[in-house]
């Protein structure tokens, strides 16, 4: 019986470790069913980062009306630098801080900035890696095919799980 | 009269793209905005002690982001010489008189004093410009040309490099490779080596002398660069280099001693170096970041088919005092053997004959191609403003010191420092910002 | 000689360290704040250090080593 236990146990634990979580994640998405959510994890010291805060200002602005929520979360160890950049961008959308890189890590966030995308059902439908110009014009069309599907009347909300990057 | 360009070629020979890969591309990782310029402009002054060399060297370089990883960089360096340098003779205990190859001037070096050759000016001009950009996801290029020139010298390189990102980006691998060709055309012409310099004979048979040389360089790298911690950071590089075509300097010559007394400088012999070098070298840098403060460490081995074999170590300690205001003490050791073919001068009767027909093949007077101990000591004050732009002072002695041994006790060179030390100043003034 | 081997024994190890057991030496994307300043990378200041080797390069016989490529804030 106890080996039985032990076994369970490290099974779990094992599970834990694969992202199958036994807590809850710390970033709830439940509040905006029916919108579809930018998740943007970003840092002072990142250039792309930079780059994409304009754009996704830009974005705020033009969609949130529609159901967009964009929800940017800080991966700066000291705060004061984190400041420093939003003073800079006066960013009107949702700020999130996780100095620990706990949340980093349970997104498995493989590149400086990392952002995925959730559609009104709750369901995970884009990650992007990294943030490049070029692409500012695909990133808008895939928010806005996001937007134009309808919302739920049943809500499902598995937290994301992604395919790894390579 | 014809202004002496004498020792200005020999720092010209060493002026062409000699530092291959040497970051001027830029590694766009750290922080950059696009759109707008980065510009980094200096401006060096270099003066050696004993009326030998000075130079006033301006430089910039200017850095553009296109965004998505595309970057320019261009860079434009003046190199202003005047001064003096070595012709070759060692000092000695009696006066030496030269004639200057072109002919019709003469100068010379009182007893004990080291023959320099005479004053002479000379402009430089060097541009080169980069591209980066990535080709593949973790994977970029980045290729550049370089063009030299100045009246007797002109250099032409291009390069090409790659770096691959493994290991979620904190193992880079890179690899790259620059061909380098140069064109000499020393004044009266370049003699044929290992002649008497009365001679002056500016065309000799198999490609020696004549009015232009030429030579071509290949230099590879192969480096691996490794994040140790959030706070460590290494790099180990491995380098080739691969050098054809005329490699000796045209002015420069080499005392004749018959048993302990020189001969008449007419009789010196003009140098000569083999057509061929191969040269590896081995670099390993580690930085460390403190709390605040930055250490960078590096050691570097050479080796070459010439004999000469080199070590350096040089360390930087970054103080990081308050509001972008840094100190940061240099310290550099480097110690180099002397080529197989470097003599301090020619020993008549086994290396030389009486009637002027060398028995070795090759020969160099040149301190460079010497065995030496050399030391750097100096500090830079900077600060680094908010708008990203920074000024800074830089201010470095370096020192050589020769480890030839005078063994010779009666005659002509008794006494002497073959090879006198060499010290030099080196301040510069640095201004970056955005554009 | 021996220091050459040495050198090279840490440059296989340093290319195999990066994938070896469950934790690879390095860091998360998100840990390389201090790599992604100016003053932690390689080459810092390019141009003080072209203008020291060139100086070095007409001063002295061995020459070059440096490259380019590492460290960083690794973004994109």
């Amino acid at each position: 019986m106890p080996r039985l236990l032990i076994i369970l146990f490290s099974f779990i634990l094992g599970l834990a470790s694969f992202g199958v979580r036994a807590e809850p994640s710390q970033l709830d998405l439940a509040p905006h069913k029916g919108k579809v959510v930018y998740v943007d994890f970003w840092a002072s010291w990142c250039g792309p980062c930079r780059e994409s805060f304009p754009w996704m200002q830009a974005m705020h602005e033009k969609y949130k009306d529609k159901g967009l929520v964009i929800i940017t979360i800080n991966l700066d160890h000291e705060r004061a630098k984190a400041d420093a950049f939003l003073k800079k961008f006066n960013p009107t959308f949702t700020q999130m801080y996780d100095p620990e890189g706990k949340l980093a890590d349970e997104f498995k966030v493989q590149t400086m900035p990392y952002s995925f995308v959730v559609d009104r059902t709750g369901a995970p439908r884009a990650q992007h890696f990294g943030f490049f110009k070029a692409k500012i014009g695909a990133y808008e069309k895939e928010i806005l095919a996001l937007l134009n599907e309808p919302a739920p009347t049943v809500s499902l909300s598995p937290a994301p799980i992604f395919i790894e990057k390579k | 009269m014809q202004l002496k360009k004498l020792s200005k070629l020999s720092l010209a020979l060493a002026q062409a793209s000699g530092a291959l890969l040497s970051a001027t591309s830029g590694t766009v990782q750290a922080q950059t905005d696009s759109f707008g310029w980065q510009v980094d402009s200096a401006v060096l002054y270099y003066q050696e002690t004993d009326h030998r060399v000075r130079a006033i060297e301006p430089v910039v370089s200017m850095k553009k982001d296109f965004g998505d990883e595309k970057i320019f960089n261009m860079k434009l360096v003046l190199d202003s010489l005047t001064g003096a340098s070595p012709n070759g003779a060692p000092p000695a205990n009696v006066a030496q008189t030269f004639t200057s190859p072109s002919g019709g001037t003469s100068y010379t070096a009182a007893p004990g004093e080291l023959p320099l050759d005479e004053t002479f000016k000379d402009t430089r001009g060097a541009i080169s410009s980069s591209w980066q950009q990535p080709i593949a996801p973790d994977m970029r290029l980045n290729v550049g040309g370089n063009i030299s020139a100045e009246y007797d010298f002109q250099s032409v390189a291009a390069n090409a490099a790659v770096a691959k990102d493994i290991n979620n980006k904190n193992t880079t691998l890179s690899a790259g490779i620059n061909l380098e060709y140069d064109n000499i055309m020393p004044v009266g012409g370049a003699p044929v080596g290992l002649t008497r310099t009365s001679l002056k004979l500016p065309t000799g048979d198999e490609g020696e002398g004549g009015p232009s040389k030429s030579k071509f360089i290949t230099d590879m790298l192969f480096g691996v660069t490794q994040v140790l911690s959030r706070q460590a950071l290494m790099q180990v590089n491995y380098s080739i280099s691969l050098a054809n075509g005329y490699q000796t300097d045209p002015y420069k010559m080499l005392a004749v001693l018959n048993g302990d007394v020189l001969v008449s400088t007419a009789n010196y012999l003009f140098e000569k170096r083999p057509d061929s070098r191969t040269k590896h070298s081995l670099y390993s840098q580690i930085k460390y970041h403190f709390t605040e403060d930055v250490v960078d460490l590096s050691y570097r081995y050479t080796t070459d088919d010439w004999g000469i074999s080199s070590h350096t170590l040089d360390t930087r300690y970054r103080f990081e005092i308050s509001n972008g205001l840094y100190v940061e003490p240099h310290a550099r050791w480097y110690k180099q053997s002397a080529a197989d073919f470097y003599k301090p001068y020619l020993v008549q009767g086994t290396e030389v004959t009486l009637g002027g027909v060398a028995l070795v093949s090759f020969a160099t007077a040149d301190s460079r191609m010497s065995a030496f101990d050399a030391t750097t000591f100096g500090a830079k004050i900077g600060k680094a403003f908010e708008d990203e732009s920074e000024i800074s002072l830089r201010v470095e002695q370096y020192k050589q010191v020769s480890q030839t041994k005078n063994n010779l006790t009666t005659g002509d060179l008794a006494g002497q420092k073959l090879v006198p030390d060499l010290s030099a100043l080196l301040v510069q003034f640095g201004y970056s910002f955005r554009w | 000689m021996s220091k050459i081997l040495i050198l090279f024994v840490l440059i296989g190890l340093l290319s195999g360290c990066g994938s070896l057991g469950e934790k690879p030496l390095g860091v998360k994307p998100w840990e390389r704040d201090l790599l992604a300043k100016k003053s932690m990378q390689l080459d810092a200041y390019p141009v003080d250090s072209a203008l020291d080797d060139h100086i070095y390069f007409s001063k002295e016989a061995a020459s070059g080593g440096r490259s380019f490529g590492g460290g960083g804030c690794g973004c994109n």
